[in-house]
């Protein structure tokens, strides 16, 4: 099973058989070996079964629900999950990331978005294996020396408030995945936080003005709205 | 025994003949006892004038006999008697005569005119309620219970519906007896009365209610008495019920007015939005037909250009679709009131950057300039709607504006509001067509050549309204056109704790 090793395995949850097709297809031929299963109680059985690297879920099944799927995914294991949604499932989808979930993909989407966020998770994944975080991230003109705290600009020394940089530090520390408002609130102010909203708003606000060219088209610092921020490198 | 009653009115000119009489006695002393006479005269225009035509008969004959037994047969001059008193005699009585009946006519007249005021009133009061109540069942309570309390008499409206129906007017509640008369009354065309011969529970007099082109329902005044109901009374009757009939047909023909335009407005609508969606469904279904079919037997294209360009196509068609299909989702979400706002303190400034970011595409070939000032308060609003209204907008811009141009995004705090605009530079607006552009369907003239579907600006407006704002378009050149929409500021953002004294990161 030397092959297995080498290729990521994907477990798709899909009943559309059109929708299952298109992954397949893209998948396979980008490097991935997939796994089909077109109900909840089917996909809960193959990812215990094979321990898939990443698992992309439909968030409308016809038996269980997407979103019970991936909170019960969540109770043993950490595998990343990318859901699947239609335009008007938006409340599920924000309660699918708070089960638990890494990411969204609204349907219909393109293949490297896909597979952008598929990168992405499976970076995350392994960074989290190995635990081994390295001391410097720098993206675009932005660098954040994280052994020294210090935060630069096009080489020059950026002043940042202590929430200011765990702000940053949050995002950067996963960068491309997205990172709920909750998980943010939590991580930067505390748990007794994660209502208060208006804080990330006027502190990403300040961070913009700091870090970004034009803080209302940001390249980095992105905002998904209702769900949380992304940072893009 | 009983005592035999005297009328009042007797007793009152009997009164004044018998005051009248000292005067008479003194004067006695110096004329002719028939100028005596002409005294008495008054107590007689008294009672013809203020009591009735009878008592002033009676006070006549009495105040002759007073002259008569006190002061001429007394004095023994019976024969002036025979000469002068009875020429004043017939003198008195003819004055008596004329001065009654001119009385009664008087009164007469003065209780007609004052009934045909409280008549002019009741029917003012009717017209004037009449005239601003709305519905013609409500119109038809208000009638009845006017028309019930005019005659003080119990009333019963019923009126015919589109299906030719006689319902009885709201709140009332006619016995089948009564139903079965208006029918019948109805039938006849006619005012049917029934007596107490007939079905005791349908007694009344019924009327039909004529419209002017056709009988419109039937009015019933009920209850037992209804012989004791006076001629001019009919009469009323009769005015009321024709104004009731007036009115309520009016409105029914105003209803039915109003009903027609709906129709029409819905099969308008219809036939927009079929002819709207058939058409921009089937112009990207075709492209991506075509490019498939050639993509499917792609053994065929080995020129890897041509099957990227047929690729590039299909997406882009696809996409097309894609937007449209959203856009009518969000039309059908917004109009069927099934939108719930999810309002929370949000930021303009990333509502342009999380807008910008999803219309990448369409603005590759612009200049973004966006301009928020730093002390742009955050807002209560439903972020993902916003920014629905924000792609909508920039769509809009990218379709009317000429490549390389600018597209200017800005924010700036106005008077309890925000005021947040799109600026572009490309085909602009006709003149007069500002508020146009907002209707559902309405497309530009000079739009034939880009893809739309008519319903980006709808959305914009139902979801500024939602939030109480307002939207609206600005043409500040011929090709220079400005969307510009407003949301209320008027509440204070929530604190935050600042952090403690801003301090360099520890090294």
């Amino acid at each position: 099973m030397s092959q297995c090793e080498a290729l990521p395995l994907i477990l798709v949850v899909e009943d559309e058989p059109e929708i299952r097709r298109f992954l397949r297809v893209s998948l396979t031929g980008n490097g991935y070996q997939i796994l089909e299963a077109t109900k909840g109680e089917e996909a809960l059985t193959l990812a215990a079964d094979k321990k898939p690297d990443v698992i992309i879920l439909d968030l409308g099944l016809p038996d269980i629900d997407g979103t019970e799927v991936a909170g019960k995914i969540r109770e043993w294991s950490q595998v990343p999950i990318i859901i699947l949604s239609a335009r008007n499932q938006e409340v599920d989808k924000v309660a699918a990331l708070d089960l638990g979930a890494d990411d969204y993909l609204t349907k219909p989407f393109g293949v490297y978005e896909l597979l952008a966020r598929i990168k992405v998770a499976l970076k995350h994944a392994s960074r989290a294996k190995t635990e081994e975080e390295e001391p410097v991230f720098s993206a675009g003109k932005i660098c954040v020396d994280m052994a020294k705290r210090l935060v630069f600009l096009d080489g020059e020394e950026v002043h940042l408030t202590p929430n200011e940089y765990k702000l940053l530090l949050t995002l950067v520390q996963s960068p491309g995945k997205l990172i709920s408002q909750q998980q943010l609130l939590r991580a930067v102010w505390g748990p007794g936080y994660a209502k208060e909203g208006h804080y990330l708003r006027v502190y990403m606000g300040q961070l913009r003005r700091k870090l970004e060219e034009d803080p209302a088209n940001p390249k980095h610092l992105i905002t998904e709205p209702g769900l949380g921020y992304r940072f893009c490198e | 025994m009983t005592a035999m009653r005297i009328p009042r009115e007797f007793t009152y000119g009997a009164a004044v003949v018998v005051l009248i009489s000292p005067f008479a006695a003194i004067l006695s002393e110096f004329v002719h006892p028939p100028t005596l006479l002409m005294i008495y005269m008054i107590a007689v225009v008294f009672s013809a004038t203020k009591l009735s035509e009878k008592a002033s008969y009676f006070t006549c004959i009495f105040s002759f006999c007073i002259y008569y037994f006190v002061f001429v047969f007394p004095r023994g001059q019976a024969s002036q008697l025979d000469r002068d008193s009875i020429v004043s005699l017939v003198a008195v009585v003819l004055v008596t005569i004329v001065v009654s009946r001119m009385s009664v006519k008087n009164k007469r007249e003065k209780a007609e005119a004052v009934e045909r005021e409280r008549e002019t009133q009741l029917i003012y009061n009717m017209g004037r309620d009449l005239a601003s109540t709305r519905g013609v069942q409500h119109l038809a309570s208000i009638a009845c219970s006017h028309i019930s309390k005019s005659l003080a008499r119990p009333a019963l409206l019923f009126v015919l519906d589109e299906d030719g129906v006689l319902k009885p007017s709201e709140h009332s509640k006619p016995s089948p007896d009564q139903i079965v008369a208006a029918k019948m009354c109805l039938g006849q065309k006619e005012m049917c009365r029934i007596g107490p011969e007939g079905e005791k529970n349908a007694q009344g007099i019924y009327l039909p209610l004529k419209g002017s082109l056709s009988i419109i329902g039937v009015l019933a005044i009920t209850g037992t008495e209804i012989d004791s109901l006076p001629a001019e009374r009919t009469r009323l009757l009769e005015t009321l019920a024709n104004q009731a009939a007036l009115a309520i047909e009016r409105t029914m023909s105003w209803e039915t007015a109003e009903r027609r335009k709906m129709l029409v407005e819905t099969i308008k609508m219809r036939n927009a939005l079929l002819s709207s969606v058939s058409h921009d469904l089937r112009t990207p279904l075709a492209a991506i037909m075509g490019s498939a079919s050639v993509l499917k037997d792609a053994a065929k294209t080995t020129d890897p250009a041509v099957t990227q360009e047929l690729g590039r196509s299909i997406y882009g068609e696809a996409d097309r679709l894609n937007r449209f299909l959203l856009n009518l989702l969000d039309m059908t979400r917004l109009q069927s009131g099934s939108v719930k706002l999810h309002k929370e303190w949000n930021s303009i400034e990333e509502c342009f950057g999380s807008a910008i970011g999803r219309s990448r595409e369409q603005l590759a070939e612009f200049k973004i300039v966006t301009k928020v000032p730093l002390d742009l308060p955050l807002i209560f609003m439903d972020e993902l709607l916003i920014e629905q209204v924000l792609v909508n907008l920039l769509d809009n811009a990218a379709k009317y504006s000429i490549a390389g141009t600018e597209i200017v995004l800005a924010a700036e705090p106005g008077d309890a509001v925000v005021n947040v605009s799109v600026l572009n530079h490309g085909l602009g607006i006709a003149e007069g067509e500002e508020e146009k552009i907002f209707d559902k369907f309405y497309r530009s003239g000079v739009s034939d050549t880009v893809f739309g579907t008519g319903l980006g600006l709808t959305i914009c407006r139902s979801i500024v309204q939602f939030h109480g704002g307002k939207i609206w378009a600005e043409r500040l050149q011929a090709n220079v056109t400005k969307f510009v929409f407003s949301l209320p500021a008027t509440e204070q953002p929530p604190a935050i704790i600042a952090e403690e004294a801003e301090q360099s990161e520890p090294v």
